[in-house]
């Protein structure tokens, strides 16, 4: 059983060919983009979606911030639409592997601290220290700013690793003990199905709210540093 | 889905003729009519190929030129190690199959029928894939 139930995170490989470039490459095609001003209804309704969006998230950050905007709007219309897809049937997420998902946190994560260094070393280094805080405890908390800092990428890639690999295996276990028990006893089914249910539920709401979440954490890391 | 031809297409079109200029057309009516001037022949190269019934002349189409259904069997390998195989015209290539296809993706009145074709296609794709370590959860007595 165990390995049943980890084959769904493998990487899929066909013939010795890298499948997961194109397993990865599919939502783009259901975002085409238009040059039109009135356009048809799935791009205006992600031109809305987008439109929310940003002015959310990006409305807090001044001029220099903003300039991030295409590359946070696309980030959470990726991981949305990745996690989104992997709740068919059979589907391969590619948000459950960890090098993908340190892949795309560490490089933003250094973008904004970086950014933050160069042009305003002096506030940057201040986040290090807190204000109000008494003398004899500042060595002691400057060690623990540094380790808070860089932990935010491992904490941003493994928080969504998590979520959705352990989202997607409850799905697995609860679903097989429904089909075990179905046989054995229909009533214990019918309860073990509709927790399937509520937890089919939980996991879209998971699926959007992840990718909500690290893109309004990258954006509050750009925050502070802009 | 629409990857699955784009992705056929795609090849293909590596071993079409190329297109004068590889830019990006983003109006499809005007890439398809670039795409019917250039597939006649007689329209691009007015003097050489000569499509007459007299099967004696000869054919002086370059051969880097000619489209694949006209290349004999024997310059076939030479054909194909003479196509264009750099980045840009890798990319030119996916551009021109993704945009022989956008008129199916880009419709006026989608619907959530089409949407859910394309899901449902991605699912069985990915059924397929994985059918090799899914053929141990058949409900038998002994596996």
């Amino acid at each position: 059983m165990n390995e049943n139930l980890f084959t769904s995170f493998i990487t899929p490989m066909m013939l010795g060919l890298p499948l997961v470039t194109l397993i990865i490459l599919f939502p783009s095609l259901l975002f085409p983009s238009s040059n039109r001003l009135i356009n048809n209804r799935l791009v205006s309704l992600q031109q809305w979606a987008l439109q929310l969006m940003s002015k959310q998230m990006m409305s807090i950050h001044n001029t220099k911030g903003q300039t991030w905007t295409l590359m946070l709007m696309s980030l959470i219309l990726f991981i949305g639409s990745t996690n989104l897809l992997g709740l068919l049937p059979h589907s391969f997420t590619p948000t459950t592997q960890l090098s993908m998902n340190l892949g795309m946190a560490i490089p933003l994560w250094a973008g904004a601290v970086i950014t933050g260094f160069r042009n305003k070393t002096k506030a940057s280094l201040a986040h290090f220290l807190p204000q109000g805080t008494p003398t004899p405890l500042i060595p002691m908390l400057v060690i623990i700013e540094t380790i808070s800092l860089f932990i935010q990428p491992m904490a941003l890639a493994v928080r969504l690793t998590a979520n959705i690999t352990a989202g997607h295996l409850l799905i697995h276990l609860i679903g097989g003990a429904t089909l075990a028990l179905t046989s054995i006893s229909p009533t214990t089914a019918l309860i073990t199905f509709i927790i399937l249910i509520l937890l089919t539920i939980l996991e879209f709401a998971v699926a959007m709210i992840q990718a909500y979440v690290f893109t309004l954490l990258v954006s509050l890391y750009l925050h502070d540093n802009t | 889905m629409y990857y699955v031809p784009v992705m056929l297409h795609t090849f293909l079109e590596i071993f079409r003729k190329t297109l004068k200029e590889d830019v990006i057309i983003l109006n499809v009516q005007v890439m398809e009519q670039a795409q019917k001037k250039c597939c006649s022949n007689q329209e691009l190269n007015p003097g050489l190929k000569m499509m007459t019934e007299d099967s004696k002349t000869a054919s002086v189409v370059p051969l880097k030129e000619e489209k694949l259904l006209e290349v004999d069997l024997g310059e076939l390998p030479s054909w194909i190690l003479m196509r264009d195989f750099t980045p840009s015209g890798i990319a030119g290539a996916v551009q021109r199959g993704y945009y022989r296809y956008y008129k199916y993706v880009n419709v006026k009145r989608g619907s959530l029928a089409r949407l859910s074709l394309v899901l449902a296609a991605n699912a069985v794709f990915n059924y397929r894939r994985s059918y090799k370590e899914l053929k141990h959860e058949r409900p038998r007595k002994y596996h």
